[in-house]
């Protein structure tokens, strides 16, 4: 089982270097920033099926974007869940990322950033993986590479991640659960349409593949998961991503790691 | 009469003078897709000077039009390519020169720009030109640093007129220009 995932990972890398791609990631932010002074309305929906039982975990995750200047922008996310039976608002997190690398060349780009996520959420802890967007009060730190060759993009990110307590009572971190993970995600994309530019109106095709891990030093407990997507641009303006993420190999005990994920997104330039 | 007579050709002399720079091609780099391209498109129509964009997407290249009577500062077209979070890989200029004497090192002010020629043989010019902008940022570093090899003066690396030559009119900024 572990040969046949390790034969599929390298089987997607290489395929990712030869592809031509989008870096307009799905599942993982890339190195770039949304233009200065402008504004991203991102509404962002998981339908994730319980391992133990038939639920449906529905989580939502509005965000306001902002690009402060040309290195750095900052999200406001709220997240709403339907762990309660009903949908109920859970917590809120403010994301910022930082460019500090830039080497731009003709149709091609290298950059590297550096993002930090702070949240509050007041959800009960019900599984070992951490997640700081959406179930977990805590922080993660991290650093994002991405590479642009002419339609090609590949992007690595890695991060630290440490849960808190969530609030409110009977909410606190379980003591004898690894509290600090660090993650990893492997990033290609592949621009389907239009083969050739002729103006801003036409709809853009992207098909995006990410691997997403995560490894808790204190348990050894780890997971891998594998995420294709496809994504629809509108008007160069307005982004419609549909993905579905599965869990590869793992020991790790995780509520709903399969499901699906519908967003959309709207960029306002010069807005601020 | 005279007098009303003589504001109005002055004026006139004004505009015309503020008009000499007319028009630039721009390529910028960094970029494949058209959301990014847009991005450009929206900050450059954004600066108060620009009339016009015309964008090329596939060839990542913007054609702009400036407004007639209005001083262009190329630092500002550069800057919106930035903002837009991507980099200019070459900015050609159109403008009208009057009859002008150049030369590698010869300093040109056109329209309260300074402008610095480097690696042009002696020669006089009149009426438009084209001309590449060859300063930092406006050029991929490597291409930038071949036009070191024409100069020895300071002002290539500082982008602002050393003290040999600030006595010229304008605010200090040197625009390095090659034909």
């Amino acid at each position: 089982m572990r040969y046949r995932y390790i034969v599929l990972l390298t089987g997607i890398m290489c395929w990712s270097i030869v592809a031509r791609g989008q870096e307009l990631f799905v599942y993982s932010e890339p190195a770039s920033n949304m233009p200065a002074h402008s504004l991203g309305l991102r509404l962002s929906g998981w339908l994730m099926g319980e391992r133990e039982t038939d639920r449906l975990n529905t989580h939502v995750i509005p965000e306001l974007m902002w690009g402060v200047n040309k290195r750095l922008m900052v999200h406001a996310e709220g997240f709403i869940s339907n762990r309660d039976r009903s949908l109920r608002a859970e917590g809120t997190a403010l994301y910022g990322k930082y460019r500090f690398y830039s080497h731009d060349g003709l149709y091609r780009h290298f950059r590297m950033a550096a993002f930090a996520r702070f949240s509050a959420n007041n959800a009960d802890i019900h599984q070992e993986e951490i997640e700081t967007n959406g179930h977990n009060s805590g922080y993660e730190l991290g650093l994002i590479g991405t590479q642009l060759l002419h339609r090609t993009a590949l992007s690595l990110t890695t991060s630290y991640e440490r849960a808190t307590d969530n609030f409110g009572k009977g909410n606190e971190f379980p003591s004898r659960q690894a509290g600090k993970a660090v993650n990893f995600s492997l990033s290609a994309g592949h621009l389907f349409w239009p083969k050739d530019y002729r103006h801003y109106g036409q709809v853009n095709v992207n098909a995006m593949v990410e691997v997403i891990g995560q490894y808790h030093p204190e348990s050894g407990h780890a997971f891998t998961d594998l995420a294709p997507s496809v994504q629809l641009i509108f008007n160069s303006q307005t982004r419609v991503d549909i993905g579905y993420k599965f869990e590869l190999a793992g020991n790790m005990q995780r509520t709903a790691p399969n499901g699906l994920l519908l967003r959309v997104e709207h960029l306002l330039f010069n807005a601020l | 009469m005279k007098k009303i007579l003589f504001v109005a050709i002055f004026l006139c002399a004004a505009s015309a003078a503020f008009s000499q720079i007319r028009s630039a091609t721009l390529k910028a780099s960094g970029l494949t897709c058209s959301m990014c391209s847009k991005a450009i498109y929206k900050s450059l129509q954004k600066v108060p000077f620009i009339q016009a964009v015309q964008p090329d997407i596939e060839g990542s290249t913007y054609t702009i039009s400036f407004r007639p009577g209005s001083r262009v500062e190329l630092d500002e077209v550069r800057k919106a390519v930035e903002n837009a979070g991507f980099s200019v890989a070459a900015l050609q200029v159109k403008a009208v020169f009057p009859k002008t004497a150049i030369a590698n090192d010869a300093h040109v002010s056109l329209s309260g720009t300074n402008l610095h020629f480097l690696h042009v043989s002696p020669q006089t010019i009149q009426g438009e030109q084209t001309f590449t902008v060859v300063d930092k940022s406006f050029l991929p570093e490597r291409e930038h640093r071949k036009y070191g090899q024409y100069t020895k003066m300071a002002c290539f690396q500082t982008g602002r007129m050393a003290v040999c030559c600030s006595k010229e009119q304008g605010s200090g900024r040197i625009y390095h220009i090659t034909l």
